[in-house]
């Protein structure tokens, strides 16, 4: 690539450098991503159509009570937030083990927000749905310190085969409590498991989003150092990166927007394995291109498995985690075919 | 004619005016719910215990949840056996399987939302659509559940008659047989395991109603639970008479459940003595399972057949 391919661009003291083709494939797939939320806005089961979205948009105050602004819209939001998450986190979680198949799922932080969250509901059916985003990312949070507990550093492998043991030991456990609670109130969490944003309240947004905030500039901030450490530790410690105080930032990024999107919407899988791939493939480039490209994709995919899922067989709900099971093979099959000379 | 009109108005005024009027109601979940004091549109958001024992009690919602044949067409499970009623005969809408479509039950307009502990759909998701009261039919029972949905419906007169024929059935089935001298069990395969339930629904309440008695290993279970366990265990579950209830809904019989049964336990029929001595009855799930008083009275039919002394060959 030359670097006649970059462009700078400057507001005062501060410049950017960005990869002109990249910058607007990034802008496309933005462009598409709000396209896609407008007809998500505008479809459902439902009467409510275009006129009724068009003035919740530009007259929100006016609209008062509303199946768009009530319904849709929070869910729509959490849709885009959740997968935005889940595409950082395995962005992040790539760079980070250097290893394409690493996905939000690497750590066990998804399975103890999970079984957190199960263990809220079974327990206490009648909690306030508020204290189920809390309760997960306590889960979340309790196993990447029993992780770095256990593994007593955060060094590549031992880290994360501490982390996969953790999530099959919490996935045994998860079966455990389903296959022996009584049929009748684990439908519930069957269907939270599954993936399913039809229970989002306005309230659980504001959580959602600061979670994406704090998670993203974080990685954001290390993108830098994550570029370097992909040429290997000891590359990296011979350029001078510190590569302890990386790797916590990109850990804790992960496991706080993981936990986060697990807690909100239950188990949503292929997204973080899909999206980085998915961006490497359409948008190539380094890791602000990578970040940039699986936030956007990863909350295209959620937001378009939801939405399918709701409309598909209406008033039958499909939960969202199932119809991205479904895109999912079907994108990685095409993928894999478009990259079958260099597997 | 003018004079007409303006008394037919004041005569429709005090109806409008009861139909806005509200009280407290304390749910299961002791949330107070601020509900009209007559509603007239329910949505109901489970078949089983809730929508089938309003049509008992003489109020049809006006939207449930409700099940997905195999043809793709609603229904409420047992809605047709048991009450007669169901989606393409009633008018009721069809609110959707395990979760709940809200933009259906948005456009439903129920003023008020019945709906059971435990529904995948969250009642802060509901509350915002209308007053939404949540019943707890497996902790508490159906009995419960029917006295209050009649003081929700005000139709509490509705109620004790199906109560009084109930009993009546209760009692005619204990001048049949000494029920305290029967032992009886239900139990079902299910995933390679032997379920039992505390008190098995209908059938179940009928069971206890009457003053049967259970083994210990069902009696041990705590009430309104449920229990799976090994076939090592299925001695322990023997009785006099044993139910087996098979579903029925989805085109399956009894062939198919003895067929599970061998699954669990090949020859399982010889470790029971009941079953050895052709007293290991089959019984349709979909009458069963449910909480109606049509189902009651069936079982109630079905136990006094079945246990009464008979001519002996």
């Amino acid at each position: 690539m030359t670097a006649a391919a970059y462009r700078r661009f400057r507001l005062g003291p501060v410049s950017l450098r960005f990869h002109a083709r990249r910058a607007a494939l990034c802008i496309a797939l933005t462009l598409l991503l709000i396209a896609l939320a407008f007809a998500a806005l505008v479809t459902g089961s439902g009467d409510a159509g275009l006129a009724d979205a068009l003035a919740f948009l530009t007259r929100p105050a006016e609209t008062g009570h509303s199946i768009v602004g009530d319904i849709r819209a929070p869910r729509i939001a959490m849709a885009l937030a959740c997968g935005a998450m889940l595409g950082l986190s395995g962005a992040a979680l790539q760079t980070l083990t250097r290893n394409g198949l690493a996905d939000p799922g690497l750590l066990g932080v998804r399975e103890g927000a999970s079984l957190a969250v199960i263990t809220l509901m079974l327990s206490s059916p009648s909690a306030p749905l508020l204290l189920r985003p809390l309760a997960g990312m306590a889960g979340g949070l309790i196993v990447a310190l029993i992780a770095m507990v256990i593994a007593r550093s955060l060094s590549r492998l031992r880290f994360i085969l501490v982390g996969i043991g953790l999530s099959w030991f919490l996935s045994a456990v998860i079966s455990m409590i389903l296959v022996t609670a009584d049929i009748d109130s684990v439908q519930a969490a069957m269907v939270w498991m599954a993936g399913s944003l039809s229970g989002t309240q306005p309230g659980m947004l504001p959580p959602a989003f600061a979670c994406l905030f704090v998670g993203s500039s974080l990685l954001v901030l290390t993108m830098r150092s994550a570029e370097v450490s992909l040429l290997g530790e000891t590359a990296a410690i011979g350029l001078g990166m510190r590569v302890v105080r990386f790797r916590m930032a990109a850990i804790a990024a992960s496991v706080l927007m993981t936990a986060a999107a697990a807690s909100c919407a239950g188990s949503l899988g292929f997204v973080g394995l899909l999206a980085p791939h998915l961006t490497r493939f359409l948008v190539g480039g380094g890791q602000a291109a990578l970040l940039a490209g699986s936030a956007i994709l990863g909350a295209g995919l959620v937001l378009l498995a939801d939405t399918i899922g709701r409309t598909l067989f209406a008033p039958v709900q499909i939960p969202a985690g199932i119809v991205l099971s479904v895109l999912g093979v079907v994108l990685l099959c095409m993928l894999l075919w478009q990259r079958r000379n260099q597997i | 004619m003018r004079n007409l009109l303006f008394a037919l108005l004041l005569l429709l005024l005090p109806v409008a005016a009861m139909a806005q009027e509200t009280r407290s109601f304390t749910d299961d979940t002791g949330r107070t719910v601020t509900v009209p004091t007559r509603p007239l549109r329910i949505a109901a958001l489970h078949d089983i215990d809730i929508t089938i024992p309003l049509i008992e009690l003489g109020v049809t919602p006006a939207a449930s949840h409700g099940r997905v044949g195999l043809d793709g067409e609603p229904y409420l499970r047992s809605g047709a056996l048991l009450t007669g009623v169901d989606f393409d005969n009633s008018g009721m809408l069809f609110l959707g399987a395990n979760d709940i479509d809200l933009e259906k039950l948005v456009e439903a307009k129920p003023d008020l939302i019945v709906t059971t502990v435990g529904r995948p759909t969250p009642i802060e998701a509901l509350e915002r659509i209308a007053p939404t009261v949540a019943l707890d039919a497996a902790k508490f029972g159906a009995p419960h559940v029917y006295t209050k949905l009649a003081a929700l419906t005000d139709t509490e007169v509705r109620f004790a008659l199906l109560e009084r024929r109930y009993q009546s059935g209760i009692a005619a089935l204990k001048q049949a047989v000494e029920t305290s001298a029967i032992t009886v069990s239900v139990f079902q395969p299910l995933n390679g395991k032997i379920s039992t339930y505390h008190t098995y629904r209908a059938l179940g309440r009928v069971l206890r109603d009457a003053g049967f008695r259970f083994p210990a290993l069902i009696d041990g279970i705590e009430e309104g639970g449920r229990i799976e366990v090994s076939a090592e265990r299925l001695p322990e579950l023997d009785a006099d008479f044993i139910f087996d209830p098979y579903r029925s809904d989805t085109g399956d019989t009894s062939v198919r459940e003895i067929e599970a049964m061998e699954k669990v336990l090949p020859g399982f029929c010889a470790f029971l003595k009941a079953c050895r001595e052709g007293r290991y009855i089959m019984v349709s799930r979909e009458e069963a399972i449910s909480n109606s008083y049509a189902a009651l009275s069936l079982m109630t039919a079905m136990v006094q057949a079945t246990v009464s002394r008979r001519p002996i060959p």
